[in-house]
């Protein structure tokens, strides 16, 4: 009797691993193996000519304006998201739901589409006869109105969180209700304020659409330019190794102020909800204000997106479907791929027994903070040296696109991941199904909206994405974004609107998909 | 083989780490009974259960269920093959699938699907409920569904990991006879697990107390906590007073409230016990000072101290608080016994 169990018994072995193993290899390899070729690249000259590409005196200056840009984008994001997330946590603004949609639109609103409507669309003759800002301040204002919905999205959620009662004590000790704010609320908000800014920081350093459009020049702009003209390969390089070093040193310095800031209601009990404050007679004026940002920042542009392409000559008709295939095609495989590696990533994090499993999660950030302009710099370097068949190929700029909106596939593949309980898997188990059968029938169907609404978000990220496009493409392989982008350099707008109306009108069809996926969640 | 045992565990072992949970564990269970498995949180209970289930593997030890070795040193049956059935303190229902489905998820090939769903759900009472999804079901209604669902896939033993703890006091006793009925109907071995000790004791069967990963007793629930094994087992199962054997002379052991007969355990440290319910107050009775009060209503918990300076608790129903401070008599309304330190 014993000896026919015996026949079942498996011999204990390590679960399976392996295909595990591989994407996390894959996401770990393909992020960090260039950047690493890149240090390598950047040393290889001889200590004098180092000592001589670093110490230059244009390094100060782009030093000077990437920070400059950065330190102003913080400061004018802030100033347009704290009202705002103000307005709609703690007023009875009406329609706070739609605010909420409308506030974060700019989003997809790609940066150097925002720079392409400021050169043709302001200035004498435009449609926006308004004087044409260009350099620093161009660059300013279209950063600010695509980026501040990262620092309002921070902001409302940590004002959610806040406990009305700290403020009602305050208040019970003696505090008005601008001391009360100040010295309760305002401190506790610092942690979203750090993030939010980090974020709005990270994009300023690493933005490449916008600074090159508008002629600011930043160290994305410099390294462009040394790339497709000068094309001195030690000091591109050590321009994308100092971008990268800068990028390190920001997110340091976060980590350090936030560890300081750990920050969490003490006590039992769930917070109440806050009764919002009422408007009044201020009602229009918030209004007002409220839908200011998405109006400047996306209703505008579209208006002025449709006059142009108004006069897009017929003649072009058939490269914009050629680009609208090939944009389609790259994103869509970079979408598929970063999903595929996302969802053992995050099985990895969530159920492996491991110390460091959820250090490989964080990696997958690595893809999102690193400016894409020296990633796929170091990607060349890479190939060129290792791989010279790969340098120019389809494959390569997917699989470098994947790992870049790999953190964007991630956030909604994680939260499925931790959705799907091993305790469900377990269950399958002991009523009798094998590990193949529990993954399809159990472990797959609360998965798949997850993986579904991340490879939409990956989708978006990559059909925007324009740097890492524009530098590893293969030759006669032009995408929307590039050609755009190419259009607007050389001053054709009405060439140029159709694409970015494409691009948007993407973009718009995935947020679409989003929603549906995210609506069917939570019923 | 010994027709009686369904499952047998031999020296079970399982460490995470520097934590030895499970420390040689033997235990059986016999065929149909309902077994009460009850210990302190974190004495390796859940861990036990997984272990049967085939969802962790002893470190060393085997498992045998109905003859067949289902783990030992040299590998493990997967879940899947084991035929034993595992009810989750959460239920763990097929969020994805409706009622009907996750009953239907687990019957074997070859069975008739729909009349056998209409059969459970008729067991359990939820005929009805087929279409309706997990999250529109009560807790209680959940934890049907999810006994269903094992029972469906035949197994020769279930096993429930605190059933009741996720149900609201109210429910809790109504849900608790619906499952033992459910259990005693179907016939089916199985083994309860839960940390409640009062809950343990009202359960049907034998009784297994689990103290730092070994089986510190099995019994009924009466043996249990009328004769505990060790110090440990009392003091888990309910209120015990430990007082200390002044003498021992031939076969009377003497202490601070009285004599009796008893043969002294082999070996190791020993005191006599008794429950507080065993006490009583009583005007003839050895002069104790009142020192604690707590009023429960229809009881009440009266600590004294003895001359020595023990202290003892006393359990009285009915009228009549003692003032604290004041002093009463207390003498030995029960029958003490002596139970060993370990």
């Amino acid at each position: 009797m014993r000896s026919m169990a015996l026949a079942h018994i498996r011999p204990r072995a390590a679960v399976a691993a392996l295909p595990l193993a591989i994407p996390v290899a894959l996401a770990a390899g393909g992020l960090l193996v260039p950047l690493a070729y890149l240090a390598l690249r950047a040393f290889e000259a001889d200590l004098a000519t180092v000592e001589e590409l670093v110490l230059r005196r244009r390094n100060a200056e782009l030093l000077r304006n990437t920070l400059l840009l950065a330190a102003a984008l913080v400061v004018t994001t802030t100033a347009i998201a704290l009202p705002l997330a103000m307005l709609t946590v703690r007023t009875d603004l009406p329609a706070r739901r739609l605010f909420d949609v409308l506030l974060t639109l700019p989003l997809a609103i790609p940066g150097y589409v925002g720079a392409f409507v400021i050169l043709a669309a302001t200035g004498p003759g435009g449609l926006y006869p308004l004087p044409r800002p260009s350099g620093f301040w161009g660059a300013l204002i279209v950063l600010t109105l695509i980026t501040y919905p990262y620092q309002y999205l921070s902001l409302r959620a940590a004002l959610l969180g806040v406990d009305p009662a700290l403020e009602e004590s305050a208040r019970s000790l003696g505090r008005g209700r601008l001391a009360a704010f100040l010295s309760v609320t305002l401190p506790q908000l610092r942690p979203a304020l750090l993030g939010g800014g980090l974020l709005v920081a990270l994009h300023a350093i690493a933005d490449f659409g916008t600074v090159s459009l508008l002629r600011y020049e930043t160290y994305s702009f410099a390294i462009y330019l040394q790339y497709s003209a000068a094309f001195d390969r030690t000091y591109a390089a050590w321009l994308a190794l100092l971008l990268v070093a800068l990028t390190a040193l920001l997110l340091a310095g976060d980590w350090l102020l936030l560890r300081r800031l750990r920050l969490a209601r003490t006590g039992t009990g769930a917070p109440r909800r806050r009764r919002p404050t009422r408007l009044g007679r201020w009602e229009p004026v918030a209004v007002a204000a409220a839908a200011l940002p998405p109006l400047v920042a996306v209703v505008l542009p579209l208006v002025a997106l449709l006059d142009l392409a108004s006069r897009f000559p017929a003649g072009h008709a058939a490269g914009l479907r050629e680009a609208f295939g090939n944009s389609v095609t790259a994103a869509g495989a970079a979408a598929a791929m970063s999903v595929a590696v996302a969802l053992p990533i995050a099985f990895t994090a969530a159920r492996a027994r491991l110390p460091g499993a959820q250090a490989v999660e964080r990696l997958a950030y690595v893809g999102y903070a690193v400016p894409p302009l020296a990633f796929a710099l170091a990607w060349v370097f890479f190939t060129l040296r290792a791989a010279p068949a790969l340098y120019g190929s389809l494959p390569l700029l997917v699989f470098a696109l994947s790992l870049h909106v790999l953190s964007e596939a991630m956030g909604p593949v994680r939260a499925a991941v931790r959705q799907a309980s091993p305790r469900l898997e377990e269950s399958a188990r002991t009523l009798g199904a094998g590990p193949v059968k529990t993954f399809v029938r159990v472990t797959l169907p609360i998965v798949w909206r997850g993986a579904a609404a991340g490879g939409a978000l990956a989708f978006i990220g990559a059909v925007k994405e324009l740097p890492i496009t524009l530098i590893l493409a293969p030759l006669d392989f032009s995408t929307l974004a590039t050609r755009m982008f190419s259009y607007t350099q050389d001053a054709m707008f009405a060439e140029a609107a159709p694409f970015a109306l494409a691009i948007v009108g993407l973009s718009a069809c995935f947020v679409g998909v989003l929603l549906w996926t995210e609506r069917t969640f939570s019923s | 083989m010994d027709g009686t045992h369904l499952l047998e565990l031999r020296g079970i072992r399982k460490r995470f780490g520097a934590n030895e949970v499970l420390r040689g564990l033997d235990l059986t269970v016999e065929r149909g009974e309902t077994l009460a498995l009850v210990g302190p949180s974190g004495c390796g209970k859940t861990t036990l259960l997984r272990i049967i289930a085939g969802l962790e593997q002893p470190d060393s030890g085997e498992v045998i269920l109905d003859g067949r070795v289902l783990a030992s040193p040299r590998g493990s049956v997967p879940p899947e093959r084991r035929r034993v059935g595992l009810v989750f303190q959460e239920y763990a229902l097929f969020p994805h699938l409706d009622v009907a489905a996750n009953v239907a998820f687990g019957i074997p090939r070859g069975v008739d699907k729909r009349r056998r769903v209409a059969e459970l759900l008729d067991l359990v009472g939820l005929s009805g409920a087929e279409r309706r999804m997990p999250h529109e079901l009560s807790g209680g209604q959940q934890q049907r569904v999810a006994l269903a669902r094992t029972l469906a896939a035949e197994p020769v033993l279930v096993l429930l990991d605190e059933p009741f703890s996720n149900l609201d006091a109210g429910l809790r006793a109504r849900v608790r006879e619906d499952v033992l009925r459910i259990l005693r109907t179907a016939g089916i071995t199985a083994i309860v697990v839960t940390h409640d000790q009062k809950e343990a004791l009202s359960l049907p069967g034998r009784v297994a107390v689990l103290i730092e990963g070994q089986i510190a007793q099995v019994g009924t629930a009466e043996e249990v906590y009328r004769r505990p094994a060790t110090r440990a087992v009392a003091e888990f199962v309910g209120e015990a007073n430990f007082l200390p054997v002044t003498r021992i002379r031939d076969g009377i052991i003497e202490f601070e409230l009285g004599c009796f007969r008893s043969p002294t355990p082999p070996g190791g440290r020993f005191d006599v016990m008794l429950r507080p319910e065993e006490l009583a107050l009583a005007a003839d009775g050895i002069p104790a000072r009142v020192v604690g009060l707590n009023y429960f209503g229809h009881d009440q918990l009266i600590t004294l101290a003895l001359p020595s300076g023990t202290t003892v608790r006393v359990r009285t129903l009915g009228p009549g608080r003692p003032e604290p401070g004041s002093t009463v008599g207390v003498r030995v309304a029960g029958e003490p016994r002596l139970v060993a330190e370990r």
